[in-house]
């Protein structure tokens, strides 16, 4: 069977100035699975998912669900693909109901707030995500791993088919992480598509797909079993690093 | 501090409004009256205006700070920025430097210096105000970096400043009037200046309202917001054109009345977190309630004679500030 | 006195240029910064500052014998003399009906009005004006234009500048001055000499005096 992909660039590339950050990217991100970017620091990971998401100007063709993403409306867009950037400041003032209450606002008109399917909504997502005993708190009052979800709800209540994430864990301990894996499965069998950039290699060997960029040029794009992926891994971080099975799960490990 | 939903603080907000604003009414020459008298023309002619025109200015100010501190992202923000303060000062010093030297003939003046003369003080402050917020846009290139277009409108507030000090120097029997621009008075509002106000308030309030969601979503940081499908650059246009509407036209009826802009989006932040839309509009209406009591204080402490009503929002909104620094920073480490 | 080089305005005299011309001695007023820098630089100063009529007696008599002049306590008799004559004669050119009239003059723009106790005050009480601000204000208190209208003067003073939309003022229409039109408006070069007259208190009176003629004539 063909597979279906939710997003299709060819030749993506983006200048910062007169120096190109991102050359030249064929890609094609299968839908409804997860996949994984990763890379040295500097690779491009970040750039390359600003474009993908319409955040930054870029060159090349840049399809979406088919359609041509720079065709698009501003919401349009935005109800076809959640964005959570790396630490992404909520208002301190502001509650996580608020906060989740603000990725609702590609479905909102500029007069109207929110509705009644808004609020049902955020109720769902905040059930979902365990936070309706923490809904009135501010930001400021939550823990690492629980401003973490709340922010990953405000990024779900777009309801966007598609999610984008970049370092979405960077600060969260173990059991959180464990708890995001199992979110990022759970919307994956909902037929949502998710791209994450992580630079935890051993987590980013668990997705379906592994991008590997460096230098702002694509690397590879194999499943995690693949051994050209292994190889080019080992090319692009410059053999200081080791690459075994462990309980049925990838491992990578500094030399 | 508990909060409180939006409509109960805009019920409160009103009801203070309409207190501030009936002992304004009682507030004149003679100190606190018990009891207003509408017959007397004092009252309709002078204390109504000048009551309702202190509010009045004081709801734009409060929406324009609100809007500098949402779009700026920085708490200390105050309607300000741009420069406008220091454009109104210079459009004032111009227009008075031209009132000493034009006794001449009007007949005789360049036609720059006609218009000035016709637009008169208001005129002139409102236009200074918009022509140095321009300036600010221009040099900073666009309203796309915020550093940039903070950093524009010190330089702006600066140089114009110098130009301000510099024709004040060239006539210094200006002096005394610029003082008094500068420091705030209500003393010569009229009905008129009243409908005026209140038609801008309106309209950027409105407008506000619209585009509040910009400011929503630039809570979460300017790649959120355009994920979020907010067109940022060109709702950022439009709100920072009504701030410097609604600051303009504060400044040009009143003079420069420091804090209230600064001040009424915290005390609002204090007792309420929600939508931005809410704010703004809470805003306004605390920055009404603020002016409007500072100015009944400047009136009646001292009656007959006045205190410039900016010398009163500085020291109570300085107070203010002062307070919550203070108090943020014993309860700063616990969190 | 021969045409004089112009050192400055207000405050911001050019020391440079002050020091070139070697000047025996400096007059200048009380407030004024330059002061210990020309005692420093060893020039002789000599502070003035008449803020009433009587002042003014004394710093003629004390300028007369700086000048070294001959028999400088009659010169300085004869300056002041020609002072008064001046201002006797402003005194009977007021018309009968405009004594004890109630006067407001506005020495600055944001109702800053000028007291009893002003020089320009005392001016117009020797006038035999009747200044709505009494005497506890103090010289420039800033007014609550209500007390303007409630005072209801019969005649309002003041600088061109000021003098603009005087009417459109809200609620000062029905003020008494502005009914019957005796609003006194100088030009502001003439409004400088009535603020702050000095030795020319004289010349400040006879201005008032021919305005309050022309506002006052039947």
């Amino acid at each position: 069977m063909k597979p279906t992909y939710a997003l299709t660039a060819q030749k993506l590339t983006v200048h910062r100035g007169s120096l190109c950050v991102l050359g030249e990217v064929d890609l094609s991100i299968h839908a409804a699975q997860w996949t994984c970017v990763v890379g040295p620091n500097g690779a491009g990971k970040t750039t390359l998912l600003k474009a993908m998401a319409g955040l930054l100007p870029s060159t090349g063709e840049l399809l979406v669900q088919g359609q041509d993403l720079r065709m698009l409306a501003a919401k349009d867009r935005a109800k076809m693909m959640a964005w959570l950037g790396q630490q992404e400041q909520g208002s301190d003032d502001l509650s996580v109901q608020d906060v989740v209450m603000l990725g609702r606002l590609p479905h909102q008109s500029s007069w109207a707030g929110a509705d009644a399917n808004d609020t049902a909504q955020v109720q769902t997502w905040l059930t979902l995500l365990q936070l309706t005993h923490l809904k009135e708190k501010s930001l400021s009052q939550l823990s690492a791993g629980e401003r973490q979800r709340a922010l990953l709800g405000r990024a779900l209540a777009v309801q966007a088919p598609m999610l984008l994430m970049d370092e979405p864990i960077a600060n969260v301990d173990l059991p959180n992480q464990s708890d995001w894996l199992q979110t990022v499965k759970q919307l994956t069998q909902h037929n949502t598509t998710v791209v994450s950039v992580l630079h935890d290699l051993n987590l980013a060997m668990r997705a379906d797909h592994v991008v590997l960029m460096h230098q702002g040029r694509l690397v590879i794009h194999a499943k995690p079993d693949d051994p050209l992926l292994h190889q080019a891994l080992m090319q692009v971080f410059a053999h200081r690093i080791t690459i075994h099975r462990v309980a049925d799960q990838w491992v990578v490990l500094p030399i | 501090m508990n909060k409180i939903p939006a409509a109960q603080l805009a019920a409160w907000l009103v009801a203070l409004s309409l207190i501030a604003m009936g002992l304004g009414l009682m507030t004149g020459s003679l100190g606190w009256e018990w009891g207003v008298f509408w017959s007397d023309p004092i009252v309709q002619d002078i204390r109504l205006p000048r009551t309702l025109g202190a509010w009045l200015a004081g709801a734009l100010l409060g929406l324009a700070g609100a809007l500098a501190q949402g779009l700026f992202r920085n708490p200390l923000a105050d309607p300000y920025l741009l420069g406008s303060a220091s454009g109104a000062s210079l459009g004032v010093a111009i227009a008075l430097s031209l009132g000493i030297w034009g006794s001449a003939s009007f007949a005789d003046m360049s036609e720059a210096m006609q218009w000035a003369m016709r637009l008169g003080l208001t005129g002139m402050a409102f236009v200074g105000a918009w022509a140095a917020v321009l300036l600010t846009l221009l040099l900073a290139k666009g309203v796309e970096h915020t550093l940039r277009l903070l950093l524009a409108g010190v330089v702006v507030g600066v140089v114009l400043g110098a130009i301000t000090s510099l024709l004040t120097l060239i006539s210094p029997q200006t002096l005394p009037a610029m003082q008094s621009f500068l420091l705030g008075n209500t003393s010569m509002l009229s009905g008129q200046a009243c409908v005026l106000m209140a038609v801008v308030l309106l309209f950027c309030a409105g407008l506000s309202w619209v585009f509040s969601p910009l400011l929503d979503g630039l809570r979460l940081g300017e790649s959120t917001a355009q994920s979020l499908g907010l067109r940022v650059l060109p709702l950022r246009i439009v709100l920072l054109a009504v701030m410097g509407l609604a600051t303009a036209t504060a400044v040009a009826q009143t003079g420069l009345i420091a804090f209230v802009g600064l001040v009424a989006p915290h005390l609002v932040r204090a007792r309420f977190t929600g939508r931005s839309a809410s704010l703004l509009v809470l805003s306004s209406l605390m920055g009404g309630v603020l002016l409007t009591t500072a100015d009944v204080l400047a009136r009646g402490l001292w009656a007959p004679q006045e205190l410039p009503v900016g010398v009163l929002t500085g020291v109570l909104g300085g107070g203010y500030l002062l307070w919550r620094i203070h108090s943020s920073q014993i309860a700063g480490s616990s969190s | 006195m021969k045409a004089l080089p112009k050192l400055g305005g207000l405050d911001d005299t050019q020391l440079e240029a002050l020091v070139r011309l070697k000047p025996d001695v400096v007059l200048l007023a009380k407030s004024a910064r330059i002061i210990a820098r020309l005692e420093g630089l060893g020039i002789p100063v000599l502070a003035l500052e008449p803020q009433t009529p009587a002042d003014v007696k004394r710093v003629l008599q004390t300028v007369a014998i700086v000048l070294q002049l001959p028999d400088a306590q009659a010169q300085a008799e004869q300056v002041w003399q020609g002072i008064q004559l001046q201002v006797g004669q402003a005194q009977s050119r007021i018309p009968l009906q405009a004594i004890n009239a109630s006067v407001y003059f506005e020495a600055s723009t944001g109702g800053y009005a000028a007291g009893e106790v002003s020089f320009i005050g005392d001016i117009l009480r020797q006038l035999g004006l009747k200044n709505i601000v009494p005497k506890d204000m103090g010289a420039f208190p800033q007014l609550n234009p209500e007390f303007v209208v409630r005072a209801n003067p019969q005649l309002i003073v003041l600088a061109q500048p000021m003098a603009t939309n005087l009417a459109q003022r809200p609620g000062w229409s029905g003020i008494a001055a502005i009914k019957n039109k005796r609003v006194c408006v100088f030009p502001f070069g003439q409004a400088d000499i009535l603020v702050r007259p000095g030795p020319r208190l004289g010349e400040a009176a006879q201005l008032i005096s021919d305005c309050v003629l022309r506002s006052f004539a039947p």
